[in-house]
C-alpha cells in the first residue's frame, strides 16, 4: 500500500458544556445564539482527530483535518494542527453557512473537498455533532463516496490491508474487519484528544493550511436543502423542586425517606 | 410526490424474547396515528432469519400488514444485506412516511437507507405530527445537546425519522387488528461481505437492566471516585432498582461505561431516578427527564438539575445518602 492518507472532517460548534443559561434561542431568526459560549471543536470530533493520530503513529502517513462552513474560527481550527495533523483545509464560502447546507449539502462539500484532495483510504468523523446531535453525515458520507461505513468506532488498527475497528455496542463491544477505504464515526471511548504543549502550537504554524471555497470545488450553485427548519423553541419541562430542610444531615436524610414513602413514591 | 402513500415502520425484534420490541411497539402506535390522520395504511417491514412472530404482533398491534424478508444470510445485521431489501420494498411501496425506533441499530441503517431513497432523515425524534394541510411531516428533534428544540420538515421523499425510545413510550396494546403478512423476496445471491464481524463481546452487568428499572440510582462527577459508588449500588440494591451514572464517571472508569445515561447513553424513564452528584447538563437530562419522579442531591444550590427534580436534597451527599438509606431499609421492611 502507497502512504496512509487519513481525512478527518472536524466542525466547529458552540462549546457544548456551557451552562443551559448561556443558550438563547430566538424563535423568529429560528437560530439558537450562545451568548459568551467560545466556539470548540465538536467534542466527538476530537475523538476522530486523536483516533487518526494514533493510527498514523501505528502506520505511518498523513492525517488531513477538513472543515467546511462559513465564518470559521481559525484559532479553534488550528487545535487541530497543533495536536498534530499534517494539513488543514478550510473550505469556507458564505454559501456554505449552515442556513444554506442542510446535512445533505454539507456531504456534497465535503465529498467534493476530498475528490479534490484524491481518495483517502480512511475517513473519520464524530458520531454526531454537538449542535446538529444528528449523526448523519458521516454515513451520508460514506454513501455518496460508495465506501465502507462503520459505526460508533473506539479503536482501529490495519491488518493485511484491511482495517480492524473495535466498535461499541449498546451492551458490550465487536471486531469489524472491513475493505478500505473506509469510513469510522468515532465515539468518546476512543479517548481524549491529547494534551497540546506551547512548542506543539509553535510548531503548529508551519504546517500548510489552505483556504478553499466554492469556486475552487467547482461548485457553482448551493445545493437544495432537503431539511428545512420550521420552528425553533426553548425546551420547556421544568418541575417545581421541593426542597427537604432540616437541621442535621441524619434529619434531611430521614426526612425525605419520609416524604418518599408517604408522597407513594417509594 | 403525490403518488407516495402510507407510512412504513422499520420493525426490530426483542432478540432475548423473540417478540416485536417494545420500542417498536411504540413506533407501530405512532405510525398508526399518522396513518389515520391521512387515511392511508400502516405497514411494517421485518428483517431477520426468524422474524415472523413480530411481523405477526405488529399486526395485532395495528399495522394493516406486515413485510417479512426472512432468510437465514440475513439473521445478522449487515448493511450491505439489509439495505438492498429496504430499498426495493420502498421503491415498490413509495412509502410517505419511513420511521423507525432510534435504536442502536437504526442510527447505523436509517442515514444510509435515507441517502440511497435520495432523501433526509431527521434522528432522535421526540415528537411527529403532520402539517395542517396534512401533507407533510413535521418532526420535533432537540438539538444542542437537548437546549433547543427543533421542528424539521422534509423536501424530499418518503420523510424519514427515527423515534426516541425509552421504557415509558406508551406502546399501544395488542388490539384485535386484521392484517397481512407479505413475504418478501429475498436476493440471496448477494455476497458483498465488504465488512464481517470477528468478535463480539457482551458485558454482563449484574442485577436489573437499566433501561427496564423501576428505580434507577445515578451517580455523577460529585461522587468522587470508586468508593462513593458503592452507597450508589447499595441503594439502587435495596430498591430493586439499577445503577447509572452521568458521562464523567464512566469516562473515568469509576463505572461500566454501559451505566452512562443521556443523550449518548441509555435513555431511561423508571418511576424513580436518583441523580446524586450531578450537575443536570441537558446531555444529561436528555437521558432522564420522563422519569416519572426525579430525586436529587447535590451540594450547590443553583445546580440546575433542581430545576427538574420533584424533591431535592441540598447537601454533601457523603452525609445525607447514609441516614436516607437507613430509613428508608427500615420504612420498606415495615411495609412488608
Ligand atoms: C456531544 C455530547 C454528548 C454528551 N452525552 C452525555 C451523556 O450521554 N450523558 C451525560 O451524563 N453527559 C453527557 N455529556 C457530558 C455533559 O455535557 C456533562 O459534561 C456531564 O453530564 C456532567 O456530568 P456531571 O453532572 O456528573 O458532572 P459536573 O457537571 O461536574 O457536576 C458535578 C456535580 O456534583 C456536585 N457535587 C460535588 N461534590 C458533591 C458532593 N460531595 N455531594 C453532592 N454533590 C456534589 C457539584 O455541585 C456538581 O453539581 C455529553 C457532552 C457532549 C458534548
Ligand atoms: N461542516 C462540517 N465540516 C466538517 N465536518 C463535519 C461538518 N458537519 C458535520 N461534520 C462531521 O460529521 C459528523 C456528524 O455530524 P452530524 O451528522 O451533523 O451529527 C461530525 O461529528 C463531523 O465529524
Amino acid at each position: 500500500m502507497d502512504e496512509l492518507r487519513i481525512v478527518v472532517c472536524l466542525k466547529q460548534v458552540p462549546d457544548p458544556e456551557a451552562p443551559v443559561s448561556a443558550y438563547r434561542i430566538d424563535s423568529a431568526a429560528k437560530r439558537v445564539t450562545p451568548i459568551g459560549v467560545p466556539p470548540v471543536l465538536s467534542p466527538f470530533d476530537e475523538n476522530a482527530l486523536e483516533l487518526a493520530l494514533r493510527l498514523r503513529e501505528r502506520h505511518g502517513g498523513k492525517v488531513t483535518a477538513v472543515s467546511v462552513g462559513s465564518n470559521l474560527s481559525k484559532a479553534v481550527l488550528r487545535k487541530a494542527l497543533s495536536a498534530g495533523a499534517d494539513e488543514l483545509i478550510l473550505v469556507e464560502d458564505p454559501a456554505f453557512s449552515p442556513d444554506f447546507l442542510d446535512g445533505y449539502g454539507t456531504v456534497l462539500v465535503l465529498a467534493q473537498t476530498i475528490n479534490k484532495l484524491g481518495a483517502p483510504h480512511i475517513i473519520l468523523t464524530g458520531r454526531q455533532a454537538a449542535d446538529t446531535n444528528a449523526g448523519v453525515v458521516g454515513l451520508f458520507l460514506a454513501e455518496a463516496l460508495g465506501i465502507v461505513a462503520v459505526t460508533l468506532a473506539r479503536g482501529a488498527t490495519i491488518e493485511d490491508g484491511n482495517i480492524r475497528v473495535e466498535r461499541v455496542l449498546p451492551d458490550g463491544l465487536e471486531v469489524v474487519i472491513a475493505t478500505m477505504p473506509a469510513l469510522l464515526t468515532v465515539t468518546q471511548e476512543a479517548g481524549e484528544l491529547r494534551n497540546i504543549s506551547i512548542k506543539n502550537m509553535r510548531d503548529a504554524k508551519n504546517k500548510p493550511l489552505k483556504h478553499w471555497k466554492a469556486a475552487d470545488l467547482g461548485m457553482h450553485v448551493i445545493p437544495d436543502r432537503r431539511l428545512m427548519l420550521e420552528e425553533l423553541a426553548a425546551p420547556a419541562r421544568e418541575r417545581k423542586c421541593l426542597i427537604i430542610e432540616g437541621g442535621s444531615p441524619d434529619e434531611v436524610g430521614k426526612k425525605l425517606a419520609l416524604r418518599l414513602r408517604n408522597d407513594n413514591v417509594l | 410526490m403525490s403518488e407516495c402513500k402510507g407510512v412504513l415502520v422499520v420493525g426490530e425484534k426483542d432478540t432475548v424474547r423473540e417478540t416485536l420490541s417494545k420500542a417498536t411497539r411504540g413506533v407501530v402506535s405512532v405510525g398508526r396515528r399518522l396513518a389515520d390522520g391521512l387515511s392511508e395504511h400502516l405497514s411494517a417491514v421485518f428483517i431477520g432469519d426468524n422474524v415472523k412472530d413480530p411481523a405477526e404482533q405488529s399486526i395485532r398491534c395495528g399495522c394493516d400488514r406486515a413485510y417479512l424478508a426472512e432468510h437465514g444470510s440475513l439473521c445478522e445485521y449487515d448493511p450491505d444485506l439489509y439495505l438492498p431489501v429496504l430499498q426495493k420494498l420502498s421503491e415498490d411501496i413509495k412509502p410517505r412516511v419511513v420511521l423507525a425506533p432510534h435504536t442502536a441499530l437504526m442510527q447505523d441503517l436509517f442515514p444510509r437507507l435515507a441517502y440511497r431513497l435520495k432523501t433526509c432523515v431527521v434522528t432522535d425524534c421526540i415528537h411527529v405530527e403532520l402539517d395542517d394541510r396534512g401533507a407533510a411531516l413535521l418532526m420535533t428533534k432537540p438539538i444542542y445537546g437537548g437546549n433547543a428544540l427543533a421542528v424539521y420538515r422534509c423536501s424530499s421523499s418518503p420523510h424519514m425519522a427515527t423515534i426516541r425510545t425509552h421504557t415509558g413510550l406508551s406502546a399501544a396494546p395488542a388490539v384485535d387488528n386484521q392484517g397481512e403478512v407479505v413475504r418478501l423476496d429475498v436476493d440471496t445471491d448477494l455476497h458483498f461481505c465488504r465488512m464481517k464481524v470477528t468478535n463480539r463481546i457482551r458485558e454482563e452487568l449484574n442485577g436489573v437492566k437499566l433501561e427496564e428499572a423501576e428505580v434507577v440510582v445515578s451517580g455523577g462527577r460529585g461522587i468522587g471516585g470508586t468508593d462513593g459508588f458503592e452507597h450508589l449500588r447499595e441503594l439502587a440494591m435495596i430498591l430493586n432498582g439499577a445503577l447509572g451514572a452521568s458521562r464523567p464517571p464512566c469516562d473515568l472508569g469509576w463505572v461500566s461505561s454501559l451505566a452512562q445515561v443521556g443523550l449518548t447513553g441509555k435513555m431511561v424513564a423508571p418511576n424513580v431516578y436518583f441523580a446524586v452528584g450531578i450537575s443536570g447538563s441537558m446531555q444529561h437530562l436528555t437521558g432522564m427527564y420522563e422519569s416519572r419522579c426525579i430525586v436529587a442531591i447535590n451540594k450547590d444550590a443553583t445546580a440546575n438539575i433542581f430545576k427538574f427534580a420533584d424533591y431535592g436534597i441540598v447537601g454533601d451527599y457523603r452525609a445525607v445518602l447514609p441516614p436516607f438509606i437507613e430509613n428508608m431499609k427500615e420504612l420498606l421492611e415495615r411495609k412488608v
